[in-house]
């Protein structure tokens, strides 16, 4: 097709001809309707928690090209991500340790909102890698034995670091911050570095109730009992008599028996 | 008698005529009928997932499929519809008859806008209806099957459903009206489709120029993100889902805001397609 | 009175996409037409007859000149309350039914449902459709589309009708109902504006014609004035009794002249001016 019938054929798909002095008046307006909402927008998207998304972008850029990048970023994102996580589970199943850490590394890249995705995944890492590592059999030298701790503490600190990754979109989630201060306590049996998260898991959003307990009977366990009363006491009050989540009847307990040990120290 | 008191009062009632008419045509269209069987075709296929996972993430993928459905098939839905009603008038010569009535263009632009986004509410509301079902009836089977993992009682958020459909009601009339503005003076409905779709597409990556313009050095990279981010909706903010359904519920001032957003840009829209049809020959 | 129609000195040129040169379509017409009657407008295809239709209905804005009807600007939308049309091959939702279309144009019209439900009703019945009112006008025939048509043009009660072509594709019985109701608006008071390449349903309907040809208003007038042979000389006598016309003829054969029994019809001399305007353009 010749070039000026290929023109013609494109100028005849619009009627500009009209028109033509409104397309500036219209890119101004639009320009000036940007700049007016923008503080709007910046605000819901804060409430929303839309945090960054150019770095993850460039992630799935460098390993996938930028049509994935276009292709993702749509209604069915979620349904993308999703699929890839339901895809992991094979690999979970071979216990094949590569393929099970790229599809979480891709699901959590695709859509990092899901906190399923990063909790489920540092329980991966963090719970079964190190039983795939030795074999099941083997499992004991896990808990018993210095070579087995080391693997534990390894993969513990793995998982760490893929948490790590979900900060952008997720600095104060509660169950998230919860994970971390569970691994430093179970798997690297770091109580200081696990106090610390829990109690930020405790200042984070809708922390649940089950945090305020942990953090009590943590700082139990580093033998700050007075501090762990304090907390408990001030925990205690604020929890609703009807809720089973609340357990407040445990707390109750747990109050209890500290006065009862502390008391008879004092003694 | 002065000229000047011999004009046409503005009627919504013209405009909601044409709106009334316009959805009638549009429900009738094979489109409507396919996008509707797909999107819930969409949804059931998220049931055969659940032999994989149970508890949240199950219901989350349901979720998910459901808010993706109403997503992707609502704002193609939208984008066709609009193109279609709106310059199929055109194409017919039935708006010739209709404008040589005595009606305000901007009736006409207006009236064929609520009859496009109107068709598209009607399809939003009839997924969302599905989802709700389909997550209810998910969830109390698995409360009986896993009791101890709702000792808190049901966990999906089905208010934050209507939030999210309600978020998604708001996106795609800001489409309607951006296609609405590009038929006005396309010669085919193709063309008003195709910048639909690059409409929506840039619109949804919007917030990503919004923080990239910042981080390119070169001037003309700049330039574009910058008007980018500024000449175009930021669609983005309509995603409400992954907040809505199984976490935490969104107020209704962050609902109200959205709709302000949706309202101002719909309206500007509507503005200049109702200057633009002004002026269009027929 | 006021002119039901004013133009004067109409120009429209068109942008052609792709081209420098603009296509003229109108050049300085200058037409008026009068309250009452039915005013013909003729021209070949491309005569700018529909141009200029559309600027009257304000579907078209002049590039200059001026248009009015009933003294207000045809751009105006005011305009159209008294203005009823019918387009060339009117096409309607298919899923619609007779009434609801008219109930649907009624509504655009400004009437109010009581009114629309005894307009519509009348209109049907004078259109001939009253026993096909509820059926869906994907299931109407060619002329019953030509009448629904003049009817959603009547909705609004108009007192200036633009027809165009309201007899195309009908069959002759149906074009000589369609013939009888324009009679009958006539008699009404109504103003018809009629384009039909049925000149001979024109001549025999019509007050008043333009002929048009290349944008131009070619010639306008009476049909009478129009198709009287002019400088040869030609004289026609009409109302005489049969003998009185056997002595007249004898009488001008007496005295070295010929009886030559024709008259120019109205097809003759669109003919006739369609032909001479293409020879003026190729010269």
């Amino acid at each position: 097709m010749g070039h000026s019938t290929w023109r013609s054929q494109a100028l005849a798909s619009i009627d500009v001809s009209s028109n033509r002095r409104i397309i500036p008046f219209a890119l101004l307006g639009a320009l000036i309707l940007g700049a007016v909402l923008a503080p709007l927008d910046r605000s819901i998207r804060l409430e929303l928690g839309q945090g960054s998304e150019v770095e993850s972008l460039r992630r799935l850029d460098s390993q996938f090209g930028q049509g994935l990048s276009v292709a993702i970023l749509g209604g069915y994102r979620s349904v993308a991500a999703n699929l890839v996580w339901l895809a992991k589970n094979e690999n979970w199943e071979q216990r094949d340790f590569g393929g099970t850490l790229a599809k979480i590394a891709l699901a959590t890249s695709i859509d990092p909102r899901p906190e399923m995705f990063w909790l489920n995944g540092s329980r991966i890492i963090a719970n079964d890698m190190p039983a795939w590592e030795v074999g099941d059999p083997n499992t004991d030298i896990l808990f018993q034995s210095p070579e087995g701790r080391a693997i534990v503490q390894d993969f513990g600190k793995r998982a760490l670091a893929f948490l790590e990754g979900s900060r952008p979109y997720h600095a104060r989630n509660s169950d998230i911050l919860l994970e971390e201060g569970m691994i430093y306590w179970r798997k690297l049996e770091d109580l200081e570095a696990a106090s610390q998260r829990i109690l930020e898991a405790t200042r984070g959003e809708n922390p649940p109730y089950h945090a305020f307990r942990l953090y009590g009977e943590i700082l139990t366990r580093m033998g700050r009992k007075e501090e762990a009363l304090r907390f408990l006491e001030s925990h205690y009050l604020t929890l609703p008599d009807n809720s089973y989540d609340a357990m407040k009847v445990v707390v109750a307990d747990r109050i209890r028996a500290l006065r009862e040990e502390l008391e008879s120290k004092a003694n | 008698m002065s000229e000047a008191s011999q004009s046409l009062a503005w009627s919504f009632s013209r405009a909601f005529a044409i709106a009334s008419n316009t959805f009638r045509e549009a429900v009738r269209m094979k489109l409507f009928l396919a996008m509707t069987t797909l999107a819930i075709c969409s949804l059931a296929s998220s049931f055969f997932f659940r032999e994989f996972n149970f508890g949240s993430s199950e219901l989350k993928f349901i979720t998910d499929f459901g808010f993706g459905g109403m997503s992707v098939f609502g704002s193609a839905l939208a984008v066709i519809v609009s193109a279609q009603l709106f310059y199929g008038e055109i194409e017919h010569r039935t708006a010739m008859t209709l404008l040589a009535k005595p009606i305000h263009r901007s009736e006409f632009v207006l009236g064929k806008f609520m009859g496009a986004w109107s068709t598209v509410l009607c399809f939003l509301a009839m997924l969302t209806l599905c989802l709700i079902a389909a997550l209810w009836w998910r969830e109390t089977s698995l409360m009986a099957e896993y009791p101890d993992s709702f000792q808190s009682g049901r966990i999906v958020q089905y208010g934050s459903l209507l939030g999210f459909a309600f978020a998604q009601a708001l996106r795609i009339g800001i489409l309607c009206s951006v296609v609405i503005l590009f038929s006005t003076y396309a010669s085919s409905s193709l063309f008003a489709m195709v910048m639909g779709v690059l409409i929506w597409i840039v619109g949804q990556l919007q917030h990503i120029a919004t923080e990239a313009w910042g981080a390119v050095d070169s001037w003309i990279l700049k330039g574009i993100y910058a008007f980018v981010s500024y000449a175009l909706p930021n669609l983005h903010l309509f995603d409400v889902g992954e907040g809505a359904a199984l976490g935490e519920n969104l107020s209704l001032v962050l609902y109200a805001k959205l709709a302000a957003y949706a309202l101002l840009y719909g309206t500007f829209y509507l503005a200049i397609a109702s200057a633009s049809f002004n002026r269009r020959e027929l | 009175m006021t002119p039901a129609i004013a133009i004067d000195n109409l120009t429209k040129d068109f942008r052609i996409p792709g081209a420098k040169q603009r296509l003229r379509a109108v050049e300085s017409l200058s037409l008026t037409i009068e309250q009452g009657g039915i005013y013909g407008l003729l021209g070949p295809n491309g005569s700018g007859k529909s141009t200029t239709i559309k600027i009257v209905l304000g579907l078209l804005s002049p590039s200059s000149g001026d248009c009015r009807v009933f003294d207000l600007p045809s751009s105006n939308p005011a305009a159209r309350k008294r203005v009823g049309y019918l387009p060339e091959a009117p096409y309607f939702q298919r899923f619609l039914t007779g009434r609801e279309l008219l109930q649907y144009f009624g509504r655009l019209s400004g009437l109010s449902r009581e009114r629309l439900h005894e307009r519509i009703d009348s209109l049907l019945a004078r259109v001939g459709l009253e026993d096909a009112g509820d059926r869906r006008i994907g299931a109407y025939s060619k002329g019953m589309l030509q009448r629904i048509g003049m009817a959603q043009a009547l909705i609004g009660d108009p007192e200036l009708l633009i027809l165009d072509e309201p007899t195309a594709g009908v069959d002759p019985v149906g074009a000589a109902d369609i013939a009888t109701l324009i009679m009958g608006l006539k008699e009404e008071g109504k103003t018809i504006l009629l384009c039909s390449h049925l000149l001979s349903q024109v001549e025999a309907i019509c007050d008043r014609v333009a002929i048009m040809g290349k944008g131009r208003l070619l010639r306008e007038g009476t049909i009478e004035s129009l198709t009287r042979d002019a400088g040869d000389g030609a004289l026609r006598i009409e109302g005489l009794a049969s003998g009185a016309r056997a002595e007249i003829e004898a009488l001008a054969v007496e005295r070295g002249g010929e009886v030559v029994r024709s008259s120019k019809s109205l097809e003759d001399l669109f003919l006739e001016l369609a032909r001479s305007d293409g020879e003026e353009t190729e010269q």
